[in-house]
């Protein structure tokens, strides 16, 4: 499973999405670890403080950079991550009242469904673990699903 | 709770007596005394004048656009719109309040005819090419280079202007959006324009979609599922949100000179930059009138007040600025009766207690709220925080100064301006109210706003400095009537005009009535 979506600190949500029988093989949150983690490329003649705020917009996943291309190429880049880490699903996570990842979930998730052929669910959560319940029946909802698409692709 | 008994009612008229119960429907006609009546009537009949005249431009498609589209079943309220925004209205007042409405009318039914004659839904239409949809907003200044082009408001007809019409309109939209995921305590408005596109109800205009970068969360996102609706070329105009620093026009400048690029790339027109000075000269002479209608709004004789003064403003900021002769025309006659009531000493509006400044994002579905207000309480709305959107003047020396003041209007654009854009919001309240010699601001709290809730604790904070002016918080829910009623609005200002301000009203009867089945 891949996830994206809001800002998720707490280890306890991963151990609640794997104890439903999911293997989360990648994140990509506001600050998960894909795409962290790269150089900062210092061109000629610019300074640091110039090439770390061009790095900062060039390479930003943040919804909030609207235009048409940044906003399909996170769906690409998500497909790119689904083949890369085979694998089975995604999961779009949205923190209450995070207007960004509201639209972005909600979008995503149709794209990823219908136009791509990734199964995907869209979860809104708390930033903390309160809901922990309701999650859980979820996530078993679509492992399940998962199971049996695998099944009726074998059979 | 009877209201009547608390407040038994003394000169004045059982005002509520005259609609009928839960719909709001008049029985009759508001008696003004024997001149105003005739007065607001013809006046009233010249509106329909207006909408045959509407109907003329292209009967066929504006017929199929009625049964095509859902938003557009909501003008067929809009003549009781009308009357409800003139309740209470005499003399000066009411004169101006019929030319603001006049023009607000024929710009409307102008615009929307126009959508109709170029969607391409309705067969194949050459004017869909030379037409420029622009997100909610954005005004119309930076197509002013193209006379032969037709800007188009994206989703002002189906979103904000239809909730005016009719409440029950964005419900529908707002219930499509929440069965497509999206949460229920998003902003109203931008979901409202986004479950449009979703139930596919947006014209198939333009040639091309220029949105912005609101600094509104929403509005910026809800451009990526509207866009894919519109399957035409699109971009974002990005405006600097740090407005006030001279150091952003540079960057505001080379915006404004991609959209003027991306506008010529796909509708095949050049950019002729001596219409394009002389349309700003033009939209110049629309902001020194409003300059100068202010000056009488500050004194006691003002004819401007209530609902329409606002609006109007909103409507000659998006679909004017220069464009449109009539705007001019009417800010002239308005100004003129402000003069002469001036001069005669005349009270326009004589049952004024309180002097009103209106703020904060506003119950849409409550659009005469201002006018409620006024007839039970005596609370003069003289501004709302969208009279003070654009007015800017701009520099006509060369074209690239006159860009960059056309990025500074839209930088003075609602939200951008105040709310969650803008840095100076609450220290402009207070300027305002004083600015207007009002001694009350009803700060409207948007309970889907999240960054004017953010602002509440220290609207309040402030408020401590400005013992003067009182201060009025009424919840609302922007679109959706169903959680935040009209009568729920009026309860918060019943509780606080008794509770706080210890007044009685000034017509009981006008206290507590359901009108929630009504448009």
């Amino acid at each position: 499973m891949i996830l994206t979506g809001s800002e998720i600190d707490d280890p306890e949500f991963t151990k609640l999405l794997e104890g439903c029988g999911a293997f989360v093989v990648a994140d990509r949150y506001c600050y998960g670890s894909l795409p962290g983690r790269e150089e900062i490329e210092i061109r000629e003649g610019e300074s640091p403080l110039e090439a770390i705020a061009r790095h900062y917009l060039m390479t930003s996943q943040c919804p909030r950079f609207m235009n048409k291309e940044r906003a399909e190429g996170r769906r690409k880049y998500l497909r790119k991550l689904v083949h890369e880490y085979s694998a089975d699903g995604v999961i779009y996570d949205q923190m209450k009242f995070c207007e960004f990842w509201s639209y972005e979930r909600v979008l995503g998730v149709h794209v990823l469904n219908n136009e791509m052929d990734i199964p995907c669910i869209g979860i809104e959560k708390d930033y903390s673990m309160d809901s922990a319940g309701q999650l859980r029946t979820r996530f078993q909802a679509f492992v399940e699903s998962l199971e049996i698409k695998q099944i009726q692709k074998e059979g | 709770m009877d209201w009547k008994k608390i407040y038994p009612r003394r000169k004045e008229k059982n005002t509520r007596a005259r609609f009928h119960d839960r719909t709001g429907i008049a029985k009759h006609r508001e008696w003004r005394g024997l001149k105003d009546t005739w007065y607001d009537y013809t006046q009233w009949a010249v509106n329909l004048g207006i909408m045959a005249q509407f109907v003329a431009k292209s009967p066929i498609r504006i017929v199929r656009g009625m049964l095509e589209y859902r938003w557009m079943s909501a003008y067929l309220g809009s003549l009781h719109w009308i009357d409800k925004s003139m309740e209470g209205l005499r003399g000066p007042a009411l004169r101006v309040a019929h030319i603001h409405m006049h023009a607000i009318m024929r710009g409307s039914t102008d615009h929307i005819a126009n959508m109709m004659k170029g969607d391409r839904r309705f067969g194949p239409t050459k004017a869909a090419d030379k037409q420029v949809l622009l997100e909610q907003a954005m005004s119309t200044e930076i197509t002013a280079g193209f006379p032969n082009v037709t800007p188009l408001s994206m989703e002002a007809f189906q979103g904000l202007l239809g909730c005016y019409m009719d409440q029950n309109l964005p419900t529908f939209y707002l219930d499509i959006m929440e069965h497509y995921g999206l949460p229920s305590d998003s902003c109203r408005l931008s979901a409202t324009s986004t479950g449009v596109a979703i139930n596919d109800d947006y014209p198939q205009n333009g040639a091309c979609l220029i949105v912005n970068n609101m600094p509104c969360d929403s509005s910026t996102m809800n451009s990526q599922l509207i866009e894919r609706r519109f399957r035409i070329p699109s971009m974002p105009a990005c405006l600097p949100i740090r407005w006030e620093d001279p150091k952003t026009d540079a960057y505001a400048l080379t915006q404004m000179k991609a959209v003027i690029k991306f506008i010529e790339e796909n509708t095949g027109e050049t950019f002729d930059p001596e219409a394009f000075l002389s349309r700003m000269e033009k939209h110049n002479q629309e902001v020194r009138t409003e300059m100068e209608q202010w000056e009488y709004m500050r004194t006691p004789y003002t004819p401007f007040g209530m609902t329409l003064v606002n609006l109007f403003h909103v409507f000659f900021y998006t679909f004017s600025g220069g464009k449109l002769p009539y705007v001019q025309t009417a800010q002239k006659k308005a100004l003129a009766i402000a003069q002469k009531a001036f001069a005669e000493k005349i009270n326009c509006f004589p049952k004024t207690r309180h002097r009103l400044l209106i703020y904060g994002g506003p119950g849409c579905y409550n659009f005469h709220f201002p006018t409620w207000l006024y007839n039970c309480w005596g609370l003069l709305t003289i501004a709302q925080m969208d009279n003070m959107e654009g007015n800017v003047l701009i520099d006509t020396s060369s074209v690239d100064a006159a860009l960059v003041g056309v990025a500074h209007n839209y930088e003075h654009s609602i939200m951008r301006r105040h709310l969650t854009g803008g840095y100076q919001h609450l220290f402009e309240c207070w300027q305002d109210a004083q600015r207007f010699c009002c001694d009350m601001i009803l700060m409207y709290d948007d309970i889907t706003c999240k960054g004017a809730m953010g602002l509440a604790g220290m609207i309040n904070d402030q408020c401590k400095e400005h013992p003067e002016i009182h201060l009025m918080w009424v919840s609302n829910d922007m679109f959706d009537h169903r959680t935040i009623s009209r009568n729920d609005m009026r309860h918060q200002v019943n509780q606080y005009m008794t509770a706080v301000m210890q007044e009685e009203p000034l017509d009981a009867s006008l206290m507590d009535y359901d009108d929630d089945e009504g448009w």
